[in-house]
């Protein structure tokens, strides 16, 4: 088991039948050492989050996956050992792969668990990035909302996933989601400077349409 | 869709820099959220009086290069849309956009310096681009 704090790697385990991903080989010959591949066809979700634990891993950001700890009794609750998990681990943050062609009844049901149950230190915004494939949702500039794309799997508990904020990072193919965990992996919260106008109101720019 | 497939070329796009100083969107955006703040970014895109999916492609792009983060403000709601669920969202610079737009104005600031000294005769559209009056 690899030592606290990390960055924990959410997301689905399984494709839905049928469904191919196209990986790129990168993925399916780069599966880091400690992970054993559980895709059989080709790597399941689960295989490429050990791949993007090793991505963070290179950037030394420490980080795991739920399947990656143990041991655990085969008696166990799934969602009794994640919630242990989230609590002994001082959690450095999270990391949330949603891709197209997997259902996200898992990690909807694990954001807010994160939420509630990860209180030491406390989730923040600054802490937990939700990496949705690109057909999952996407944001309107006009309305100023991202909407996720998925009725099915939508309940009133979903309002609560986000009470403690987070961040969104959308991609689009998987060479673009590792270069986007790498970039994330090594990007800090801004340096918060005082107004030089002391208001906050955005100040029209002639811009070249 | 790609950055590369947004706009058909290759090399240049994967580079921050070089599209920063080639983008004028994308670089009023990040001046406007230089100080760090959180903003909705409707606020930010009728500040800087841009059309919806020049703001939207332009922000896209930055947060492919992680240059702004989209952000979902502790605190807040999703709800319930025809669609699926809805959340709403913030824009603001991360620390790599703060020091990249430095390095952006420096280089604009070099070359109004440079043009000026050495007088050179630029192009009408490289005087308009670089040189405002």
């Amino acid at each position: 088991m690899i030592s606290p704090p990390v960055i924990l790697v959410i997301g689905p385990s399984w494709w839905a039948k049928g469904f191919d991903p196209h990986l790129p080989k990168e993925i399916d010959e780069g599966l880091p050492k400690w992970w054993t591949r559980r895709g059989k066809e080709f790597p399941a979700p689960v295989d490429v989050r050990a791949y993007l634990a090793d991505v963070l891993r290179q950037e030394h950001r420490p980080a795991t996956l739920m399947e990656a700890e143990g041991p655990r009794r085969t008696e166990e609750m799934e969602t009794k050992f994640f919630v242990e998990l989230i609590e002994k681990l001082p959690a450095a943050g999270f990391v949330a792969f949603w891709p197209k062609g997997a259902s996200p009844a898992g990690l909807l049901w694990e954001l807010p668990l994160i939420v509630e149950r990860a209180g030491k230190p406390p989730v923040s915004s600054e802490t937990v990035h939700l990496f949705p494939q690109e057909g999952v949702g996407n944001w309107n500039p006009d309305s100023g909302f991202f909407e996720f794309h998925d009725r099915a799997y939508r309940t009133t508990y979903h309002k609560d996933i986000t009470r403690a904020g987070f961040q969104i990072w959308k991609w689009s193919d998987y060479p673009g989601l590792i270069e986007k965990v790498r970039r994330v992996a090594r990007s800090h919260p801004p340096k918060v400077k005082s107004s030089k106008t002391g208001s906050s109101v955005v100040r029209p720019r002639q811009v070249e349409r | 869709m790609t950055i590369e497939a947004r706009n058909g070329t290759m090399e240049l796009e994967k580079e921050p820099l070089g599209y920063l100083l080639r983008s004028e969107p994308a670089l009023a955006i990040l001046e406007a959220i230089q100080d760090g703040r959180p903003r909705p970014p409707v606020e930010v895109r009728r500040g800087l009086d841009l059309h919806p999916q020049t703001f939207k492609e332009a922000v896209d792009h930055l947060n492919d290069f992680a240059l702004l983060s989209l952000m979902v403000p502790p605190g807040s709601r999703a709800r319930r849309t025809a669609r699926g669920i809805a959340v709403p969202l913030v824009i603001r610079i991360t620390a790599e956009g703060q020091e990249l737009l430095e390095l952006a104005e420096g280089v604009r600031k070099f070359i109004r310096e440079e043009a000026h000294r050495r007088e050179l005769h630029l192009p009408a559209a490289t005087i308009i681009r670089w040189l405002p009056a």
